[in-house]
């Protein structure tokens, strides 16, 4: 989840009204956006990943405007037909195919850091870490149209942003903090797409850096904004943001001409939504029209619907549902009154709870103790420890934790780690536990119990499995059975209806395996369902 | 002036005549009298000021299976710099060795490598060794310093166990006082109870402290399940189970979680090591889910990308049990509505594990389907939740999750700590119901931990307590008696 920086006396500055910290913090809470902290002049927010049109200031003044009522109309965004081109070569689309540009005049109140924020954000989320989507932003002044979007090979050489001498794309790759961060997402290519322009300036080698030529700074008025990527719908939808996040400084908005194209659409997209829909979702009536504008989106009645406006900085609309939650958040989630419907369903648990809690309850009342580990665990706990060689075993991929990458095959080597663990705690230590154990990717009910102290003898074990058995009302079977972790001779195989499983005296190899000083029996059973 | 001790009291003073000091323990050991009583003669004798007693640490270091391995293999980084010795540089993904990340990691920070995209080169063959020296002391029972013993605990090689002891000793003057036995009747025996007339019982001082009795005892965890489970069949719903390995499939797609969604990625979930079989659900779901993302239908956009079925059938360890909710629904028919359905079970997230992060960890979900219910219900579901959970004040504010919209995050209110966020809840999107079910119905549906919960009750700081598999502690942790 992304959380942004955003200036309070510029926020204050862009929604036109000196607002509270407590009213800030509020607004900004019920738009869905939760402050994190507050310092100074800073607030930390984290914004939901599908608003990435929040990820700026300009665009959360934007909504904080119409949500608190300080702003009645829609804007236009009345995006103008550029004079400037763009040519795209088949080399470069075929690396990175879907390109955006537009160019932004005369603009007042620029914020160097917010462009930057926004332009990180949009990277790591819509974006998808400069995969689907990235961006660059220029210095218009220095940027002769047309400009070309060109394939060109690995030893193409310029000056990358950061560093001060011109280098080829190979090393930028290779070497430039950028370029070994992003160099994956030109792997399989041996031509790299640039925007050059007309008199060999290099704007940009996408995904990866800008070149040091364009770069903007505080005092930029003019700007060029560039969007290439490998999703067309992300691409467009980075562009018109990125396009209202200037128009909120300035009205000289401009679409470049790509191929004789102007592929920028700024206009509102209607979505047509059922009148009776939004009053059975959410149980309340209101003016769906005021609700709307609290939102920033148009209303246009249509009888027993309505369309409602979309502004292009929206891509979070793709279903009636959508436009209907933004009703409800512009209603405020804290006026809607908590009630019940009246539906008469029967309850009813899961049929192996039954089972599971008489176990508990067996276990319990023989002054058993019960334990949860985890459910990975290692090779070593599982297979090593106990004597015998790894099978039927499934590893997770990536895990943070080395020490638990395995799925559990069996509970009685986690319970005999347990009694390691609590070595020092005082004796007679009896432990069970009721879980999951996985063989290959087949899962199985299982229980286990482990039981330390003087008296811990094959008998006694026999003893344990015959109360349980008893207490379930079932009868059992008994035979000899033989398993590297028990000592050979005082180890059984039992089988009853419920569950059939292995009892012994742990082998003291084993003991020694788990630093263990004491004798331990233990057995393990799988349910049978 | 004589002493009164007991037949006990006067074992023990002799036996600490004998010796500087003394361990409990060992003195009952020694003795060969119950510990109990052992402690419990002693506090008299504290009580008379014959004797004095104190609580001391002691540290108790053991190898973990790290650091037995480390010992006897070597460390990792040594066997990175051996197996380059033996191949020359190689690319990271050709290196056949333990623990490769790690490996790789601490040989670059002892200077030993550098990596060239992706060439692993050995720069430095003789490194600082000094972690296996200390290894083999802690083996040895030798001590180590704390620094040491940090360093150790960082690279998960050493355990840290403390336990209490208590000592006494006698008080210097009283070391030359002389006894004299006091026969009083301690422990009744069948003897003494047929003759009991004319003998001394001995006085019992009520403030010495008990014999410890211990109990068998259910999990915290589950004490807390079960009364959860309770709330939920009070208020007529059934439970569902399931397993915990499913497919991508029902824990993403089904639930309308694009394919290149971030939550996908490999450092949030577990994905497993073993080769997906075909997606395990009717074909026409598969269908259905698959052109709802592509293109939606005639009231969605979709998300407007190729989904790929090879995505969908992965193997993983379910990241919510909003996967049993997807399942369940798949399963229903419209004319079983209303439906209302809980469940609690664990969940995975490949994090790594710390005083606040734990990699799995219970969920408790539940869903109402039924075109008679609304937005408002879902708050009256949870509102009532979590009163019965303790929390009468919570707060509701917007949020964001793929499957769900409405979408909302619930706060309660907990007096020490203020407003926690413990629950995510919503109205399943109809691009995850539509498929399942084959119309748009309303399903309220929410999620929520338990362990925030857990951590509330029990007073814990660190998360991982929930799950503590320490005997002293699970025998001496309150029930659950909500």
């Amino acid at each position: 989840m992304p959380t942004v920086n955003f200036k309070i006396s510029r926020l204050r500055k862009l929604i036109g009204k000196e607002l509270s910290i407590n009213d800030l913090e509020n607004a900004l809470s019920s738009l869905g956006t939760a402050v994190e902290t507050i310092h100074e002049d800073l607030i930390e927010v984290e914004i939901f990943p599908n608003r990435p049109d929040l990820l700026s200031e300009e665009g959360v003044a934007r909504a904080l405007r119409y949500y608190l009522g300080l702003d009645h109309n829609l804007k236009n965004y009345n995006m103008k037909k550029g004079k400037e081109e763009v040519f795209l070569s088949k080399e470069a689309l075929e690396v990175r195919p879907y390109v955006r540009m537009f160019i932004a005049r005369n603009v007042k109140n620029f914020d160097f850091d917010s462009i930057i924020q926004l332009q990180e954000k949009l990277h790591v989320t819509h974006g998808r870490r400069r995969k689907a989507v990235s961006i660059g932003v220029h210095n218009l002044d220095v940027i002769t149209f047309p400009v070309y979007y060109k394939g060109v090979k690995k030893n193409f050489k310029f000056i990358p942003l950061g560093w001060e001498r011109e280098a080829t794309i190979k090393e930028i790759l290779e070497t430039h903090e950028k370029g070994i961060a992003y160099a994956h997402l030109l792997e399989n290519t041996s031509i790299y797409p640039v925007w050059v322009d007309s008199k060999g300036v290099v704007l940009a080698l996408p995904p990866i850096i800008n070149g040091v030529y364009t770069v903007i700074d505080e005092h930029t008025k003019n700007f060029v904004v560039d969007v290439t990527g490998l999703d067309e719908k992300k691409v467009d939808e980075t562009a018109r943001i990125l396009a209202a996040h200037f128009f909120e400084l300035t009205n000289e908005v401009y679409d470049v001409k790509i191929e004789g194209k102007y592929l920028m659409d700024m206009s509102y997209k209607k979505k047509i939504v059922s009148k009776e829909e939004v009053k059975s979702y959410l149980g309340v009536e209101m003016s769906l029209k005021d609700m709307l504008l609290k939102m920033g989106m148009g209303y246009e009645d249509k009888g027993n619907n309505f369309y409602a406006l979309v502004p292009p900085y929206r891509t979070d609309i793709l279903h009636p549902i959508d436009v209907i939650e933004d009703i409800a958040i512009a209603y405020g989630y804290e006026n809607f009154d908590a009630s019940l419907p009246s539906i008469a369903t029967i309850g009813g648990e899961a049929d192996n709870n039954k089972l599971f809690r008489a176990l508990q309850h067996i276990f319990t009342g023989m002054g058993a103790i019960e334990v949860m580990n985890y459910h990975l665990s290692n090779e070593d706990v599982l297979f090593l420890r106990m004597n015998r060689k790894p099978e039927k075993l499934v590893k997770v991929e990536k895990p943070m934790n080395q020490e638990y990458d395995v799925l559990r095959t069996d509970l009685m080597p986690l319970l005999l780690h347990n009694l390691q663990h609590n070595k020092l705690h005082e004796y007679p230590q009896f432990l069970f536990e009721i879980g999951s154990v996985f063989k290959g990717i087949e899962e199985n009910n299982a229980f286990a119990f482990v039981y330390a102290g003087k008296d811990a003898n094959f008998s006694k074990a026999k003893g344990i499995v015959e109360r349980i058995v008893k207490d379930l009302g079932a009868s059992y079977k008994i035979k000899e059975t033989n398993e590297p972790y028990f000592i050979e001779g005082r180890a059984a195989f039992i089988i009853s209806k419920v569950f059939e499983g292995k009892i012994g005296e742990i082998h003291p190899q084993i003991l020694n395996n788990f630093d263990l000083e004491l004798p331990v029996i233990a057995g393990e059973f799988r349910l049978i369902e | 002036m004589e002493l009164m001790l007991s037949p006990v009291g006067k074992k023990i003073f002799d036996y600490l005549k004998k010796h500087d000091r003394a361990k409990v323990l060992d003195i009952a050991q020694k003795l060969n009298i119950d510990q109990s009583i052992v402690m419990r003669t002693i506090l008299e004798m504290e009580s008379l000021d014959i004797v004095e007693k104190w609580e001391q640490d002691e540290v108790i270091l053991s190898l973990t299976s790290e650091g037995k391995k480390a010992l006897k293999e070597g460390l990792p980084e040594e066997q990175l710099i051996n197996f380059l010795k033996d191949h020359g540089e190689t690319h990271i993904k050709d290196l056949n060795v333990r623990d490769k990340e790690i490996a790789i990691a601490w040989a670059k920070s002892k200077g030993a490598i550098v990596i060239d995209k992706g060439i692993v080169r050995l720069i430095k063959e003789s490194i600082d060794n000094k972690e296996k020296e200390l290894l083999k002391k802690v083996k040895e029972g030798k001590k180590i310093k704390e620094e040491d013993i940090k360093k150790l605990k960082k690279r998960r090689f050493l355990e840290v166990l403390a336990k209490t002891y208590v000592y006494v000793r006698l008080k210097p003057e009283m070391k030359d006082k002389n006894i004299r036995i006091i026969e009083e009747i301690t422990e009744l025996t069948p003897e003494v109870i047929k003759k009991w007339k004319d003998k001394k019982f001995k006085k019992f001082d009520v403030n010495s402290p008990a014999q410890q009795v211990y109990s068998g005892k259910q999990h915290p965890v589950t004490q807390v399940i079960e009364y959860v489970r309770k709330i939920w069949l009070d208020m007529g719903f059934k439970e569902m189970t399931g397993n915990k390995i499913v497919q991508a499939f029902w824990n993403f797609d089904a639930l309308f979680t694009p394919q290149d969604h971030p939550a996908r990625e490999m450092q949030d979930t577990f994905y497993l090591d073993y080769s997906a079989p075909r997606i395990n659900a009717d074909r026409q779901i598969v269908k259905r889910v698959k052109e709802m993302h592509e293109r939606g239908d005639e009231k969605s956009d979709g998300w407007n990308y190729t989904w790929k079925e090879t995505y969908a059938s992965k193997l993983l360890l379910r990241t919510h049990t909003t996967v049993l909710s997807a399942l369940q629904l798949a399963s229903l028919n419209p004319h079983d509505l209303p439906a209302k359905y809980f469940a609690i079970g664990k969940v995975f997230r490949n994090e790594t594990l710390d005083w606040k992060h734990l990699f799995e960890f219970y969920q408790v979900e539940g869903f109402v389907a039924s075109n008679n219910v609304n937005f408002k219900h879902l708050l009256g579901y949870l509102k009532i939740f979590f009163q019965k959970m303790g929390y009468d004040k919570i707060k509701v504010r917007p949020a964001y999750f793929p499957y769900t919209e409405l979408s909302l995050e619930i706060e309660v209110f907990m007096p020490e700590k203020g407003w926690v966020e413990l629950a995510g809840a919503g109205m399943f999107r109809p691009e995850v119901v539509k498929p399942l079910l084959g119309e748009e119905v309303k399903v309220l549906a929410w999620g929520l931990g338990l362990e925030r919960i857990i951590m509330n009750y029990y007073g814990f700081k660190d998360v991982r307590d929930v799950y503590t598999t320490d005997i002293k502690m699970l025998r001496d942790l309150k029930r659950w008696l909500y």
